[in-house]
């Protein structure tokens, strides 16, 4: 059964039609990567699998669960999906192990001793043990984005979604967060990455769904993607533009 | 709908609503509702000791109600309002401070029990409440200047600046007898004469023995003309305690007969035929013995001043939070409420809020002590102000901050509590300070319900000194220490909180 299903959801803002019925599913322990122009609907898509926005139709079923139905526990299934953001999104206020440490006591009811050493554990994956005790405002955009995985992997959860991870990071450090994000992908980690980093879609990916219009353009495993046979022409002009 | 962060849910909203309907019901509780029971079980209680008269006194009116330098109100009226309850077997008085044009309202609202303050008896007045017998024969008279010969009658305040004390009789009796007269109304007794002497109006019309006490104590005025009105005072009460009138109308026969009311009055009003004009005192321009004398009181008063302030403040973040939490409800009643609220409470002036809650509650049957009265208005008023900073504030935090908290599984009040508002309250903390600076100088105005706080402790110092430069600068600089304090704690606490910026 797939852990993570979408059934045609749209998404419109009045005549602003973003998603026009999109269909996907994936399989535990799968990596897709999401690829395609800016505007096309990845983000708004991504966002409507943990219901940060609602669909304007269709339906999202997440371990079985229909995340739209009316008395779904939407805290509980949320606390299952990991998210990853632009952003980052760290809370200012505490510093980097109490970002890490919060979710797991205030959501899974985990000790503040066990939750700090699980955040040790997870700091130490992410190599970033010496900044344990350290506000967000004195990392590094990678630094942050490495504790925001850290933040999200602490709760366990049975897919990671990932809102264009790297998009706001310096160059030189892209590849510390990806590497983090591939050590997750080789751990079993399911994963839905909205990227532009071809690399990691071409390396990683178990799947590479293009999104442009509002649609899913083409769904195919990385080496058919990104093969010379790959003809679809809105592909084509795309990976030139990115490559 | 676009997603709105932050969002509460029913849960979070209803709790917000509950303390708030708690926070109105603390004040409320302390309520009394204005008693059916008939004037016999006051009288009783009265008696037995089991409830204390109180009697409305505007102590700025020597001699007839002033304070000495403790701050203890002294005068002819008090002497025998005293005399009077205990002939009367009443147990306990108390004297309850109040501007003159409230006694009669707060006898209406059943504030107090009796006015005592030289009221003279009128038609308009004994409409709404009753009065004892005449117990001083009263009148109005001209006060002016030592140096001035042009005014000798009445005719001659046409187009003259008279000084008039609002709420009084004067104001009418000149608005009929000398229309040409310009009326310049101030708050207290010691005001007009202050604004002959500086100068500010050319004459006072007021009652001839407050004219004169005046003239005994400081000098520079005389009286000039005939007695302008033959006009008696008496003690008012509300109309339904006539047995407590009665008491009192008996208590009076007795001390006429005895001597007593003799005595009390030759002791406070001196030679009834003596129309000295006495010398003008020379004093500084500042003198340090109108605070230091009057030390105690005013630390008394500071100290009221204080206890304001502190449960004013946390009313109004009480009231801020809710209001600013409603505001951003995604329940749309709630979010109504907020903002009528807030539009009601800034659209309208903080004196008509003040008075409409202590003598504008109690013809609903919900009565305040002057306290709970000023510190319930004053934290209202300032919280429609706090609302709007709560509000700004909790809508300052990126939206980010929500998303993030919401998609690790936490729930909006979750995330409200961990991330949003410490976040929000740092942002919170400038405009927070001034706002509580605001309502430290606002609490000055609680003094016209009666409270006897710093401000209206320095009236009544002045209403015996008339020395009012000295009093007003003094209590100036004590509220400007205050809000530099409360500016320094605001900008000490963000600067502790501001590790993380």
């Amino acid at each position: 059964m797939a852990l993570l299903e979408t059934k045609d959801i749209t998404k419109s803002y009045g005549d602003h039609h973003v998603l026009k019925g999109i269909d996907f599913t994936i399989e535990p322990g799968e990596v897709v990567a999401v690829i395609g122009p800016s505007g096309g609907g990845k983000s708004t898509f991504l966002r409507c699998l943990n219901l940060l926005e609602t669909p304007t139709s269709g339906h999202v079923v997440f371990d079985g669960e229909d995340l739209l139905a009316p008395k779904v526990d939407l805290d509980r299934l949320r606390s299952r999906m990991g998210m990853v953001f632009q952003q980052f999104n760290l809370f200012p206020n505490m510093t980097a192990l109490k970002n890490v440490m919060l979710p797991q006591m205030d959501v899974l009811k985990v000790s503040k001793k066990d939750a700090e050493a699980r955040s040790m554990e997870l700091l130490e994956k992410v190599n970033m043990t010496h900044r344990a005790h350290v506000y967000p405002n004195r990392l590094s955009g990678g630094q942050k984005q490495r504790i925001a995985i850290a933040r999200a992997v602490a709760m366990n959860p049975k897919v990671m979604l990932f809102d264009e991870p790297t998009s706001a990071l310096d160059p030189e450090v892209v590849h510390d967060v990806l590497d983090v994000m591939a050590g997750l992908a080789a751990d079993g980690m399911t994963m839905v990455v909205v990227t532009h980093e071809m690399g990691f879609a071409r390396k990683v990916a178990d799947r590479v769904v293009f999104i442009d219009g509002g649609k899913i353009a083409a769904d195919l495993p990385p080496e058919e993607f990104f093969a010379e046979s790959n003809t679809n022409p809105r592909i084509r002009s795309f990976l030139e533009k990115v490559l | 709908m676009k997603n709105r962060f932050p969002r509460f849910g029913w849960a979070a909203t209803t709790a917000a609503l509950l303390a708030a309907l708690l926070g109105l019901a603390a004040p409320a509780a302390q309520a009394e509702t204005t008693p059916a029971t008939p004037s016999a079980g006051k009288m009783a209680d009265l008696r037995s000791g089991k409830s204390t008269l109180k009697v409305g006194t505007d102590a700025s009116f020597p001699p007839f109600e002033f304070t000495d330098a403790n701050g203890t109100k002294i005068g002819f009226d008090i002497d025998v309002v005293r005399e009077l309850a205990a002939k009367s077997g009443i147990k306990n008085v108390e004297f309850v401070q109040m501007p003159f044009g409230n006694i009669v309202p707060a006898l209406q609202a059943n504030q107090i029990d009796v006015g005592a303050s030289a009221i003279y008896i009128s038609p308009e007045r004994a409409k709404v409440v009753d009065f004892s017998e005449i117990y001083y024969p009263g009148g109005l008279g001209m006060f002016v200047s030592t140096s001035n010969d042009t005014v000798k009658t009445l005719a001659d305040l046409a187009g003259k600046k008279v000084a008039v004390q609002v709420g009084t009789k004067s104001v009418e009796w000149l608005r009929q007898n000398q229309p040409q007269a310009e009326l310049v109304q101030v708050q207290t007794n010691d005001q007009m004469f202050s604004s002959v002497k500086l100068g500010q109006a050319d004459a006072v019309v007021t009652g001839q023995p407050g004219g004169r006490y005046f003239i005994h104590e400081q000098g520079g005025l005389k009286q000039v003309g005939d007695r302008l009105t033959n006009e008696n005072y008496g003690f008012a009460f509300q109309k339904s305690d006539s047995d407590i009138r009665e008491a009192f109308n008996t208590a009076l026969k007795g001390m006429r007969d005895s001597g007593d009311f003799t005595k009390a009055s030759s002791k406070w009003f001196g030679d009834e035929s003596s129309t000295a004009t006495g010398p003008t005192k020379e004093r500084g321009i500042f003198n340090l013995s109108s605070i230091t004398n009057s030390w105690g009181p005013l630390m008394q008063g500071l100290g009221t001043t204080l206890q304001i302030i502190a449960l004013s403040l946390a009313l109004s973040l009480l009231f801020g939070m809710l209001g600013g939490f409603a505001k951003l409800s995604h329940i749309r009643p709630i979010r109504w409420i907020g903002k009528v609220y807030v539009s009601v409470v800034r659209g309208t002036p903080f004196i008509v809020q003040l008075f409409f809650i202590y003598f504008g509650l109690p013809q609903l049957g919900i009565q305040l002590s002057p306290m709970v009265a000023g510190i319930l208005a004053l934290g209202l008023y300032s919280g429609s102000y706090v609302t709007e900073i709560v509000r700004g504030a909790i809508q300052s935090v990126d939206k980010g901050q929500m998303e993030a908290a919401r998609s690790c599984g936490m729930s909006s009040a979750s995330a409200l509590r961990h991330v949003i508002i410490p976040q929000a309250f740092l942002r919170m903390l400038p405009p927070l300070g001034n706002e509580f600076v605001s309502l430290t100088k606002n609490s000055a105005l609680v003094s016209f319900v009666t409270i006897s706080e710093l401000f209206l402790v320095g009236q009544t110092i002045i209403s015996r000194t008339f020395d009012a430069l000295t009093v007003y600068v003094f209590i100036g600089l004590v509220y400007y220490v205050l809000t530099n304090i409360i500016g320094l704690a605001a900008n000490a606490i963000e600067k502790k909180m501001a590790v993380y910026i």
